[in-house]
């Protein structure tokens, strides 16, 4: 320990020349949820996200894992060899040759090296020439390139450490740790590069004691010698790097020692791009980004640089990191790691076949890949191949007895896959392998907390936190979780509901009623009871929803189901009007259902089309509907077939796609009911679960080739839109429509079937109060376009025209039309309940509050309003439903839980009406209407 | 008979002294309820300077409705209900003099031989607050009062209960400065830098003015009861408004000078048990006469009080019962309490 301590202490007597680690660890303590909030709204990790199952596969917390750094390190050195050369002198064309591998121009590269062979054979020269045929893949001829060299200097030991690089490139461990011996023994100019490699491979064989001691020998280096050379502090850096995980502050020391080598040779690429990997696992993005965007400045054709910045974009959850992976094996196809990090990429898209071929690809370089057979394995179990999975795992587990990666990354994938039971064992395995693994016992916690199992999944974020205090996701969890003693737990027959304390009273009345119907509903569809109590989470902050999922503020859903646990904004976490939370909560129970009935295995995509499929089925207006944003996509050819529509939910490429994704989904659902009825679609459930793929799902269910399918889809799509698409007259894409009224006035006068002018003529003409040409003009933009239900419809506005004119009935029939198109229109519901009223339609009235609250639970006057309805209609257990959230809503208690014992005395629960009525008179015993009622309980019960 | 005897409970109840306070007065009133239905109350409404017509109609309308509330509602005598405002001329009949510092201190100087012993002085300040030089004033024509001007005001109603509201904006030092034994002093603001227009003084006569501040259903609105529900009034108003309080309203009744916005153990029980004009008898539909002169109905009367504080006395007694106990107890206290209630609604009816 004390040489670490001097180590610091040297950094400290540098006078700080660079912040050391500008990546701060993140301080845990109790704070109050306002200045958490703030953070939230601070933090510069907005991700866009789309909603339920697997909206956190785009967010691996650590895509960049330890095992992708380790694959790394060897060529790395070989590069900062190369590059501490070019700062020597050389011939012109020499120089000539090593700037053209520093910019890229590999081929330009290779042949001055190799002109230049002749006259100037050094290793210099040497190394320069392999380096740029290892970047572009060639392997074997940098091996012969070498063996040219040892040719003509049979004693020399100055390629070895290159040799053994490239070796272990090709996944030849024995011989590169015998070409790493070979130069550290030798005293090769860069023999400190062989000994760090050398720990390295101990290290990736299992034997971290011998590993580490060889790692902390670096710091005895640095702090021994004042003079060390760039790749020398290169290797100090990434020796300090591996002890981090024994002590966070050597991470500091690390990128201490990443700078020293850059200000030593500006020149080479490698402490950056290190730099770059180094913030990446530490959850610092934007510096990471940074990083490998200036190597690219240099040199646009770096693999490493594109594979970096790809994992940052991964991580950002951006689509650019495919487009910038598949870049890197454009200029090196044999290279392994981005070869790895396509095929993970592939399982995220659940594309197992293609992402089982890209780690066999990745396996053919280099059979032994640490980073290509967790991928390779992961692709084997998600496709239900069992006995392959374990071949894998026997292969990794030869290589390192020891791998806790291996796991982490199928821990990982397992998660970006919704198993969450299998990421929690994986997580496991890998804290048993070893038991600094810190990002496993994040892992394990994070998924022990979506499967409900809150407190070894703290204790284990907790380890995980003490270890890696950068960790973000795991600080802004256990914040959370210090909020969770202000929650209450409501038990009902299937549920376990978990609802903030202030709220928990209200919430806790309907979530449980919309639960357990729902539950009741998709048992019967699906023909399966997923086990109980099913666990639901409602966060009043939906900072604190995101957390809950995510580990991070800013995702874009509003609720996301984990199997057995659900978490959802509570109808408080979003303005009013912006979303149905009961709508939420039916869309994350049946993902219970489809998830549950299928162990997991469901694609994204028809896990969610079923949930927008079951909301629509549960009630009028629930469920998305068509929109001009779906039209336009239609209209445009955009939508995606079948064997690609997980794309349009985890890899977006326009903005709406995943919400046009979702609406698609829900088609295809629809069209495979109507079709082939919905036992089909259990069929097609079944199929997943026994491991099928989707084309063989299709072929076995329906009897179609999804190409068949995806025909009879676009039919189906012509039937049901064409004739509304077409009146849309969408100009040209990129191109605004016009917006002056006498363009619009004269498009709607000489074209009957021009939707959007006949909407707008008619909403400026009531503007002007012209209310005979605005009618004429919304009704026919109602007959071209019956289902536009989105803000400014033509039927909102006629119920208002309507109304005003005081024509009720046909104002209901318009706000009647309009509801059950739109779910989350609050005051729509609320008016048009006002309606009925006045046309003393009682039961249709009190079913309007009924959804409004659906809505929006928390208006006081509502459910005074419905209850009174609701009694009126002689619904009184309904009415009881209504009193108990008033007695969460009032200030007068006594008086609320009057009513409500009321409530159930004329719902026939006089038992429950003694209870409550003696509440209330226990506050206010001089309650008079209370002391009647009791007389009269006491009455019937003398009569009973 | 009942193990838990509330009155042998009483006695023995040593760890919560200050909800003693309320039993206390409960007991006081059940057992001597026709002698208290011959205090008064005397209401002192003043209303300050309004500076704008909105501000003058704003706060003449607040005092109105608390004039006929206590007249009207609650059977407060109408000579006893002195109304002073900026300008008597535009409200004759109603308004008792001109509330210049000169008229409140002449006011308060007569009340000293009208309040007997046992009688209860409850003033109302509507309108504009100022905090200067540490010290809170309340801005009438003329010469602002101060805390301590209102203070030596007081001082002569030693052996009267005191209910001293103050309503306007920057108020919170006037409670510090009047705290003290027979009196419940409200500020509408926590401080003297609380200096933003307050909405507490709507809300508390509101209270008065309807039922919704009757909590406790028997039919009278306690200080505590205006209180809360002005206090919850104006928290749902910022809070639907989406904007910052600026005012903190508290209440100190045990006289310590430390007033308290969240009630909780070491204020409000005395509050809870003084009511605008503290005759029991008024509230069940009958004068204190009409009571004195049947004995019936005053055994009736007398009877339910002593109900009523059985109650409290049990409910003070809940957490250490069980719980099937309680509830049993508690129902047979409330059914014969019931059935004491409608005997004397019959006997109204019957009138």
């Amino acid at each position: 320990m004390t040489h670490r301590a001097e180590l610091l202490s040297t950094a400290r007597r540098d006078g700080d020349r660079r912040a050391a680690f500008r990546s701060e660890p993140v301080e845990r303590r109790a704070r109050p949820k306002a200045e958490l909030e703030r953070e939230y709204r601070d933090k510069r990790y907005a991700l866009e996200s789309p909603s339920s199952p697997s909206t956190e596969s785009r967010t691996s917390p650590n895509p960049l894992a330890v095992n992708n750094l380790q694959a790394c390190l060897p060529r790395i050195h070989l590069l900062l060899a190369v590059a501490l050369l070019f700062t020597a002198s050389a011939t012109a064309s020499l120089e000539d040759a090593e700037t053209a591998l520093r910019e890229g121009r590999y081929d330009d590269a290779i042949a001055a090296f190799e002109d230049e062979s002749v006259a100037t054979p050094t290793p210099r020269l040497y190394k320069g020439w392999i380096e740029a045929l290892r970047l572009t893949g060639r392997y074997d001829e940098a091996l012969a390139r070498v063996d040219a060299f040892l040719e003509k200097e049979p004693a020399s030991v100055e390629l070895e450490n290159t040799r053994g690089e490239i070796l272990y490139e090709r996944g030849r461990i024995d011989e590169a740790r015998g070409a790493f011996e070979k130069s550290n023994s030798g005293g090769a100019r860069d023999h400190l590069v062989a000994e760090l490699n050398l720990a390295i491979l101990a290290y990736e064989s299992g034997d971290v004691a011998e590993a580490m001691r060889g790692f902390d020998r670096f710091i005895d280096v640095y702090n021994q010698n004042s003079r060390l050379r760039a790749e020398e502090l290169t290797a100090v850096a990434v020796a300090c790097w591996y002890l981090g995980a024994t002590n966070p502050q050597l991470y500091r020391d690390a990128l201490k020692a990443f700078d020293e080598a850059k200000a030593l040779d500006p020149a080479s690429h490698e402490p950056t791009l290190l730099v770059g990997a180094l913030f990446l696992e530490k959850y610092n993005s934007p510096d990471a980004s940074s990083s490998f965007e200036q190597v690219l400045g240099v040199n646009a054709q770096h693999p490493e640089a594109l594979l970096g910045l790809a994992k940052v974009k991964a991580f950002d959850g951006s689509p650019e990191a495919l487009t910038l992976t598949e870049q890197a094996l454009e200029i090196n196809p044999s290279y392994v790691a981005a070869r790895a990090f396509l095929a993970e990429q592939r399982l995220g898209l659940e594309e197992f076949d293609d992402a089982r071929d890209e780690a066999r690809k990745a396996l053919e370089v280099n059979p032994v890949s640490p980073e290509a057979l967790p991928i390779l394995a992961a692709a084997e179990l998600l496709s239900g191949d069992g006995a392959a999975f374990s071949e894998v795992e026997r292969r990794a587990l030869e290589q390192n007895p020891r791998d806790a990666d291996f796991y982490n990354k199928l821990a990982d994938i397992a998660v970006q896959n919704r198993l969450y039971e299998r990421a929690v064992a994986f997580s496991s395995k890998a804290v048993e392998l070893n038991d600094r693994s810190w990002s496993a016992y994040g892992a394990l916690g994070v998924n022990q907390l979506r499967l409900g199992d809150i407190e070894d999944g703290r204790a284990n974020l907790e380890r995980s936190f003490e270890g890696d205090p950068y960790n973000v996701w795991n600080k802004n969890t256990l914040d959370l979780l210090d909020t969770f003693p202000d929650y209450v737990t409501t038990e009902t027959e299937r549920f376990e509901l978990f609802i903030e304390g202030s709220e928990s009273e209200l919430l806790a009345v309907y979530f449980g009623k919309v639960a357990e119907q729902a539950y009741e509903a998709l048992a019967a569809q699906y023909d399966y009871r997923p086990p109980t109590p099913i666990r639901i989470e409602v966060f009043p902050s939906h900072g604190d929803f995101s957390v809950r999922t995510l580990g991070l503020p800013g995702l874009g859903a509003l609720g996301v189901c984990f199997g057995p646990v659900i978490a959802v904004d509570s109808p408080s976490a979003r303005p009013k009007g912006q979303f149905n939370w009961a709508s939420t909560l039916w869309h994350e129970l049946a993902h219970t259902f489809t998830l549950g009935v299928t162990d997991h295995k469901v694609p994204r995509w028809f896990s969610e089309g079923l949930s927008v499929l079951e909301e629509r089925r549960a009630l009028p207006g629930w469920g998305d509907d068509v929109n001009l944003g779906f039209l336009a996509a239609y209209q445009r050819e955009k939508l995606l077939p079948i064997a690609e529509l997980n794309n349009g939910f985890m890899r977006p490429t326009y903005p709406q796609q995943i919400g046009i994704s979702y609406y698609q989904a829900s088609l295809v659902s629809e069209l495979i009911e109507r079709d082939y009825g919905f036992q089909a679609i259990r069929d097609m459930l079944a199929g997943y679960r026994d491991g099928f793929a989707t084309p063989e799902v299709f072929q076995q269910a329906l009897g179609l080739s999804l190409d068949a399918f995806d025909e009879r889809f676009d039919a189906y799509l012509a039937e049901r839109f064409d004739t509304v698409a077409a009146t849309l007259r969408l100009p040209p894409e990129g191109e605004a429509p016009p917006t002056e009224v006498e363009d619009l006035a004269s498009r709607a006068e000489r074209d009957e079937f021009d939707f959007i002018a006949h909407l707008e003529t008619g909403r400026r003409a009531l503007a002007d109060g012209d209310t005979d040409t605005a009618e004429k003009h919304l009704e026919r933009a109602k007959e071209l376009f019956p289902g536009y239900a989105e803000e400014g419809s033509p039927y909102l506005v006629l119920a208002q025209m309507h109304e005003d004119a005081g024509r009720s009935k046909r104002a209901a029939t318009e706000l009647q039309t309009f509801v059950d198109l739109n779910e989350n229109h609050y005051d729509a519901h609320v008016k048009l309940s006002q309606l009925y009223q006045e046309l003393a339609e009682t039961e249709k009235a009190a079913e309007m509050l009924e959804r409004a609250l659906y809505i929006y639970p928390f208006e006081l006057i509502v459910h005074e309003d419905l209850a009174a309805l609701l009694r009126e209609s002689g619904r009184y257990s309904d009415v009881v439903v209504e009193r108990r959230a008033l007695l969460a809503l009032t200030t007068d208690r006594a008086q609320a839980l009057y009513d409500l014992a009321l409530a159930y005395h004329e719902a026939g629960d006089n038992v429950s009406a003694r209870r409550e009525l003696l509440r209330a008179l226990e506050l206010a015993p001089a309650f008079k209407d209370g002391l009647r009622l009791l007389l009269t309980l006491k009455a019937a019960e003398g009569d009973a | 008979m009942s193990v838990f005897d509330p009155r042998r409970s009483l006695g023995v109840a040593v760890g919560r002294p200050r909800r003693w306070i309320a039993v206390a007065v409960a007991v006081l009133v059940c057992v001597s309820a026709a002698s208290v239905s011959a205090k008064q109350t005397h209401l002192v409404i003043i209303v300050g300077l309004g500076g704008e017509d909105s501000y003058r109609e704003k706060f003449h309308r607040w005092a109105s409705d608390m004039r006929d509330a206590a007249i009207q509602r609650y059977g407060v005598s109408e000579d006893r209900v002195y109304y002073l405002s900026e300008n008597p001329e535009a409200y004759p009949g109603t308004v008792h003099s001109k509330s210049t510092k000169e008229s409140v201190q002449a006011l308060f100087t007569e009340l000293e031989g009208a309040v007997a012993p046992g009688d209860q002085l409850f003033v109302l300040l509507i309108g504009h607050g100022s905090f200067r030089s540490e010290e809170s004033r309340f801005n009438l024509p003329g010469p602002d009062l101060t805390a301590v001007e209102f203070d030596l005001m007081l001082q002569p109603f030693s052996g009267q209960q005191i209910v001293f509201v103050n309503a306007s904006s920057a108020s919170g030092n006037f409670l510090p400065v009047l705290a003290g034994s027979n009196r419940i002093v409200v500020t509408a603001t926590k401080s003297g830098y609380e200096r933003n227009e307050s909405l507490f003084g709507q809300y508390f006569v509101e209270a008065y003015a309807g039922d919704a501040a009757d909590t406790d259903k028997n039919e009278r609105v306690s200080v505590l009861e205006a209180f809360t529900h002005a206090r919850v009034r104006v928290d749902g108003y910022y809070a639907e408004e989406n904007i910052l309080k600026t005012e903190h309203a508290i209440l100190d009744d045990n006289g310590d000078g430390e007033g308290m916005h969240e009630l909780g153990q070491s204020e409000g029980d005395v509050a809870g048990t003084v009511y605008l004009h503290g005759d029991a008898a008024v509230a069940e539909g009958f004068s204190a006469a009409e009571v004195e002169a049947d004995p019936e109905l005053a055994r009736l009367v007398e009877k339910k009080l002593e109900l009523e504080g059985r109650v409290e006395a049990l409910r003070l007694q809940k957490d250490s019962m069980p719980e099937d106990l309680y509830l049993t107890e508690l129902e047979t206290v409330l059914l014969e309490l019931a059935q004491v209630t409608q005997d004397i609604e019959q006997r109204r009816q019957s009138e």
